[in-house]
């Protein structure tokens, strides 16, 4: 998990990943895209790979590479578990309003008890 | 990126650059909801969800201008602690307060929470807004279990990608 946020925390590494989303791409087209040096531009990708990040494929002469699912799927998870935590304490809040209102019920509710006792 | 699940009815979504807006309904009305979320007394029994950890601080000078401070103790030992100033508080609709995170003093965003209430039933959105968007992707990952803390950024295009 760290791997990939340390992959993509670098400008140049995000905006391969955001060119990738439009499908395989040899290493040429990517640095004619984003202006970078190919040299450069193969170093990121082994970085990204390394992190899981992209998968390579060959295709007759060239090396293409696409975005690979799987760490794609943790970062999912990610949000997921901050998204989990405030389910959890909206839910503790859930609990507290309904014992809010059970007393408001209660203090509402007229008090016969006492004219009943004496 | 929308993460929705009927089993909690929460929604959670990152909007923009800089913000993150948690949505979820209550069936109540809106005063209990606003009770429920600015007196200490009831803070303390929802904020520190008992999977994560116990609740150690929870002080709420409910007033404009006024300040506040919660924290837990982590099933892992850590102290975690937040604090802030109220910003705006309109009784029962909306409050805006700002939150600053202890370790990073400097860092400070701010909440804004509207109960718009229909029925008998109240919508909550809270919306946070962050100074930047690495410090915004950063607060995502310290809500992890496993207190994932590393910085990093520019996430939520690819995370938009997977939707």
């Amino acid at each position: 998990m760290l791997a990939t946020f340390t992959a993509l925390a670098e400008p140049n590494r995000l905006r391969i990943v955001e060119l990738l989303r439009e499908g395989p791409q040899p290493v040429g087209e990517i640095g004619a895209r984003l202006g970078v040096r190919q040299p450069q531009v193969s170093k990121h990708l082994q970085t990204l790979y390394a992190a899981g990040l992209v998968d390579v494929r060959a295709d007759a002469q060239r090396r293409l590479y696409e975005l690979a699912p799987g760490a794609f799927r943790e970062l999912d998870a990610w949000l997921g578990d901050y998204r989990t935590l405030w389910a959890e304490r909206l839910r503790g809040m859930d609990a507290v309003i309904t014992e809010l209102r059970k007393q408001e019920a209660k203090e509402k509710r007229p008090r016969h008890d006492h004219r009943k006792r004496r | 990126m929308t993460t929705a699940n009927a089993a909690d009815g929460i929604c959670v979504q990152l909007l923009g650059d800089c913000e993150i807006e948690i949505v979820r309904t209550f069936a109540a009305p809106a005063r209990f909801v606003f009770e429920a979320m600015s007196k200490p007394e009831y803070v303390r029994r929802w904020w520190a969800p008992r999977s994560r950890g116990e609740m150690t601080v929870c002080e709420i000078d409910f007033r404009v201008g006024g300040a506040w401070r919660f924290a837990m103790r982590t099933v892992s030992g850590m102290e975690v602690g937040f604090s802030g100033q109220y910003l705006e508080i309109e009784h029962g609709r909306r409050v805006a307060h700002t939150e600053i995170f202890d370790p990073f003093p400097d860092v400070i965003s701010v909440v804004t929470t509207t109960l718009v209430e229909e029925d008998d039933v109240t919508r909550f959105t809270s919306i946070v807004r962050y100074p930047s968007k690495a410090v915004r992707d950063q607060v995502i990952a310290t809500g992890m279990e496993h207190g994932m803390r590393e910085s990093h950024k520019q996430l939520d295009e690819v995370v938009k990608s997977l939707v």
